[in-house]
């Protein structure tokens, strides 16, 4: 072998070294500035002092957002305030016209996202303010993938994804088998007997009734509206209260309960669910689990150390237990949550929490209106 | 002499007046104009401003409106008209009769106003419900009835269940007047014959017209506003009135705001009309019963009746009052209100829980801050609107007489709201305190504005010019004859009024739920957190803390303030 043949050799020698080298030194390099800009953004939040988060209202959520936060960062402080979606964007609305800018991070629903922060240009994107390893790494991520609710994918991260329970029965005047087919339920022996959650404002009511129009089709949804409306003793909006006829059996059916049906029934409250349909199957919903990071925020490290703190196996857990929900984070444990909430692994759930799904169509909105309207 | 007391008047009313006015106008006018304007805006938070006529015509084309328009009407009038007859009668009873145990019965009646509205009615479902209320069941097996003979969800279910409430909120409003009559007036009437029920109906009522008046024309606003327990007892019974259509649209998802303002209109036209028939019925007659000649306060002996109508007030309070405030009381120890049939239906937790919730205390702090605050401050500022529009002759008088009207035309919730825009619209100054108690403070002294300022205004009616007019003969100023004269005059309307502004700010939700900001939260508002949670039980325990709370308020106020008048009187 002469000169120029070592010195080839040896020239590729480097270059297949380099080409072997280089991934991991350009992994090494972006892992240093995630936990650069990770260290950054903690230094800044022990200088701002606190982060203002607004949420779901409810005592229980509050105490696990401040009390978890607090622990895992002593020198950060928590202001929490709760309110139902539409409340807390009229507040904010009311004082970013006035100039001031007081919330960090808003967790709630994802139609909160999409029909009243987004259109405000009140967001700033998820992605870039995910920092720590734990949160990036795909793996841990149901899909193996960050969710999104809105159609660019990247203001409205959804961090929780559980499946809705339909329909509730008291065990000792239903079985099961009688109410776990949509037709059934417009056998005229339950003519009467049914509590309707009101599905014309948003909630769980109206999301068992958008997705009956997805699995259903408009026309056929159509008729099982009118003849559901003909069934029903009760459409209320007091979802205890109609949790609680179901219980006494009052009225031992109700169609689209609230999420709060599982603090009522740790609570002592009895009844059986149908979490899916044989016949139509379920979907799933985020409930009150996305985020969102405002713009102009007056604590931008605070807010992106909570943000990462939140989606860690520790902040989900503690949302997890503060809520009742099921995180999309594989990590979490579910033990202290009811199976029927679980979505089943290989099942294609609807989702009704994506932008283009999470309201009603004009038409759809018609149809109700004229049956439920009161 | 008129001479002097018109140039002192001039001279106050350059220098004051004008801010005064302009001062109200702000505070009144500014926050329901501006949600009056945005009533048009059809576009949600962060869309670009839409005008349009949808929202009133979309509240006013709702096909379920004249019904709702029907029940309002009948509900109130019912209520009014048999709330009258109660609350004229207690008043009398406690104010100008012999009858045993008066200072406990106008305390219970008291206790009546305070009690947290929405538990009281879990009470009574409890007791009253067709399915299984307690009385209900037990009448059932007693009589071998087939069906309940009561059903609380039912037009006179929730006549019944408004019953102690409003009756107790008339009789504070009346009572000032009835003990501040000249007792004179009855004696003479004694004197030529009548009876007891002729002095009550020929004298005592004719005389006090201006107290019942505006007694009455409030319990009717008031009770078209009342919401909580038509919602929970109205809608099963496919009862609806306007209020809880206002409700609806508030909690609608986008809040309906416009819409809900626009069916508030009805209410206002209400106000109108209620205040053109005060001023009619009223026009050219003369209301003084406090004169410079003499006041005396006295009871008059009812004989053996005095135990007819002790047993009526005790029968009233125990089953209006004690009952439900029992059942209450036993639902903050059970799981489920009136569910028996669980495992454990009993527990402490709700008390153990709710004072070590980590924000119990600041809350309670700005709880007390609000109360006293509104309490003392409000109570002043009525007083100083009551003698403008009783007093002087100066222009805007009828203007401010209708401003003070608007804040209960308006539901609490819409309130927050204006003044939250308000606040945040007028520059730095009000900016300050947004976010902080003074802020709540401000809307709930705007919110008890028609109440306060109304009841007061009663009072100084019936007090007579002369003893100004001789204060300022004698040289005092005008300042020194309000102090002097008018202050003590109405203090036990103003004590009243305080109180009545104080319970209100501690038991309000929907007016401050806007303003409130971690760290101004009030007890009420941390009572919303368990309700959202669907946890009444607990927030029923925070409802009677606060009750709690406002009886040692009136215990001090019974013994350092009422006493004392008494012994002036």
């Amino acid at each position: 072998m002469n000169n120029r043949s070592i010195r080839a050799a040896l020239f590729l020698g480097m270059v297949g070294l380099l080409s072997l080298v280089w991934p991991i030194a350009s992994w090494a390099q972006t892992k240093a500035t995630g936990q650069e800009k990770w260290e950054k953004a903690l230094a800044e939040a022990k200088k701002e002092g606190k982060v203002v988060v607004m949420g779901p209202p409810g005592d229980l959520i509050r105490d696990a957002m401040t009390q978890g936060f607090k622990k895992a960062f002593p020198d950060i402080g928590i202001e929490y305030s709760g309110a139902r979606g539409g409340e807390l964007a009229t507040r904010v609305k009311a004082e970013r016209d006035a100039g001031i800018y007081s919330v960090d991070i808003v967790l709630s629903g994802t139609s909160t996202a999409n029909a009243y922060f987004k259109p405000m240009k009140a967001l700033d994107p998820i992605e870039p303010a995910l920092l720590l390893p734990e949160v990036t790494d795909l793996r841990y991520w149901r899909d193996n993938r960050l969710e999104f609710s809105d159609r660019s994918t990247r203001y409205n991260l959804v961090f929780t994804t559980q499946n809705n329970v339909p329909l509730i029965f008291n065990p000792a005047q239903v079985k099961a088998d009688e109410v776990d087919e949509l037709n059934e339920l417009l056998d005229p022996k339950w003519k009467g007997k049914i509590a309707v959650q009101d599905p014309i404002p948003s909630g769980t009511g109206q999301g068992v009734f958008r997705w009956l129009w997805h699995v259903m089709g408009p026309e056929k949804a159509t008729d099982y509206y009118r003849k559901m409306r003909a069934q029903a003793a009760a459409i209320d909006r007091d979802q205890r209260r109609q949790i609680e006829w179901v219980a006494q059996g009052k009225y031992p059916i109700h169609l689209g309960p609230g999420t709060i049906m599982f603090q009522l029934s740790k609570r002592g409250l009895k009844f059986d669910v149908i979490s899916e349909f044989k016949d139509y199957g379920g979907y799933v919903t985020a409930a009150f689990g996305s985020a969102m990071l405002l713009n102009k925020a007056p604590h931008p490290g605070a807010a992106t150390v909570f943000l990462n703190w939140l989606l860690t196996k520790e902040g989900q857990t503690a949302w997890s237990k503060g809520m009742g929900y099921v995180s999309r984070r594989l990590d979490v444990p579910t033990g202290h949550l009811p199976s029927y909430w679980i979505p089943k692994a290989g099942v294609k759930y609807w989702h009704g929490y994506y932008e283009e799904d999470a309201t009603l169509s004009a038409e759809q909105e018609k149809v109700l209106k004229e049956l439920f309207g009161r | 002499m008129q001479e002097k007391i018109t140039v002192a008047r001039l001279s106050w009313s350059w220098i004051f007046l004008p801010l005064f006015v302009a001062l109200l106008v702000f505070m009144l006018a500014y926050p329901v104009g501006l949600l009056f304007i945005k009533s048009f805006v059809i576009s949600r938070p962060g869309q670009p401003t839409a005008w349009s006529l949808e929202g009133w015509i979309a509240a006013f084309s709702d096909r379920g409106l004249p019904l709702a328009l029907a029940n309002t009407f009948s509900l109130g009038a019912v209520r009014v008209a048999i709330t009258s007859v109660l609350a004229i009668f207690f008043a009398w009873v406690v104010t100008r009769t012999d009858t045993p145990w008066k200072g406990f019965i106008e305390l219970m009646l008291w206790l009546g106003f305070f009690l947290p509205l929405l538990p009281m009615t879990l009470g009574w479902i409890l007791l009253l419900d067709p399915h299984y209320g307690l009385i209900n069941k037990f009448l059932m097996k007693v009589f071998q009835l087939s069906a309940a003979p009561f059903d609380v969800y039912s037009y006179w279910g929730i006549v019944w269940c408004h019953l102690a409430f409003s009756t107790s909120v008339r009789f504070l409003l009346m009572t000032p007047a009835f003990r501040t009559m000249d007792a004179a007036l009855e004696e003479a009437a004694r004197i030529s014959g009548s009876n007891n029920l002729g002095v009550l109906f020929r004298i005592t009522v004719p005389i006090l017209a201006p107290a019942l008046l505006v007694s009455t024309a409030l319990g009717f606003i008031r009770s078209l506003e009342s919401f909580e327990i038509e919602l929970v007892l109205g809608i099963p019974a496919k009862i609806y009135v306007i209020s809880t259509k206002v409700y609806d649209f508030i909690h609608w998802e986008p809040p309906l705001y416009g819409r809900a303002t626009a069916l508030c209109s009805i209410f206002l036209v209400m106000i109108f009309l209620l205040i053109w028939l005060q001023k009619v019925l009223l026009r050219g007659r003369e209301y003084t019963t406090i004169t410079g000649r003499s006041y005396a306060v006295r009871s008059f002996g009812l004989g053996p009746w005095r135990w007819v109508t002790f047993a009526f007030c005790m029968l009233f309070i125990f089953v209006m009052i004690v009952v439900p405030l029992a059942t209450l009381m036993m639902g903050t120890f059970m799981e489920f209100f009136g569910n028996f049939d669980l495992e454990k239906p009993w527990t402490t937790r709700h008390w153990a829980t709710a004072f070590t919730d980590p924000i119990f205390l600041r809350s309670f702090q700005n709880t007390l801050v609000l109360g006293l605050g509104a309490g003392v401050l409000g109570t002043f500022l009525y007083a100083l609107i009551s003698y403008y529009l009783v007093r002087t002759r100066l222009a805007c008088r009828g203007l401010i007489d209708v401003l003070s009207w608007l804040p209960w035309a308006v539901p609490g919730v819409l309130i927050s709201l204006a003044l939250l825009w308000a606040a945040l619209g007028s520059g730095e100054l009000v900016k300050l305190i947004y976010g902080t108690v003074f802020l709540l403070i401000l809307a709930i002294i705007i919110k008890e504005m028609p109440l306060g300022s109304q009841i007061i205004k009663a009072s100084v009616m019936q007090i007579s010019r002369e003893l100004e007019e001789a204060s300022t003969a004698s040289g005092a100023s005008w300042l020194a004859g309000f102090r002097r004269i008018m202050l003590p005059l109405l203090r036990p309307t103003m004590i009243a009024v305080g109180i009545i502004v104080f319970i209100s700010a501690v038991r309000d939700i929907p007016t401050i739920v806007f303003l409130s900001t971690h760290n101004s939260r009030t007890i009420s508002l941390l009572m919303l957190d368990y309700i959202a949670e669907a946890n009444m039980e607990k927030a029923a325990v925070l409802g009677v803390f606060i009750v709690f709370l406002i009886f040692v308020l009136l215990f001090i106020v019974r013994v350092l303030g009422l006493r004392r008048v008494a012994v002036e009187s």
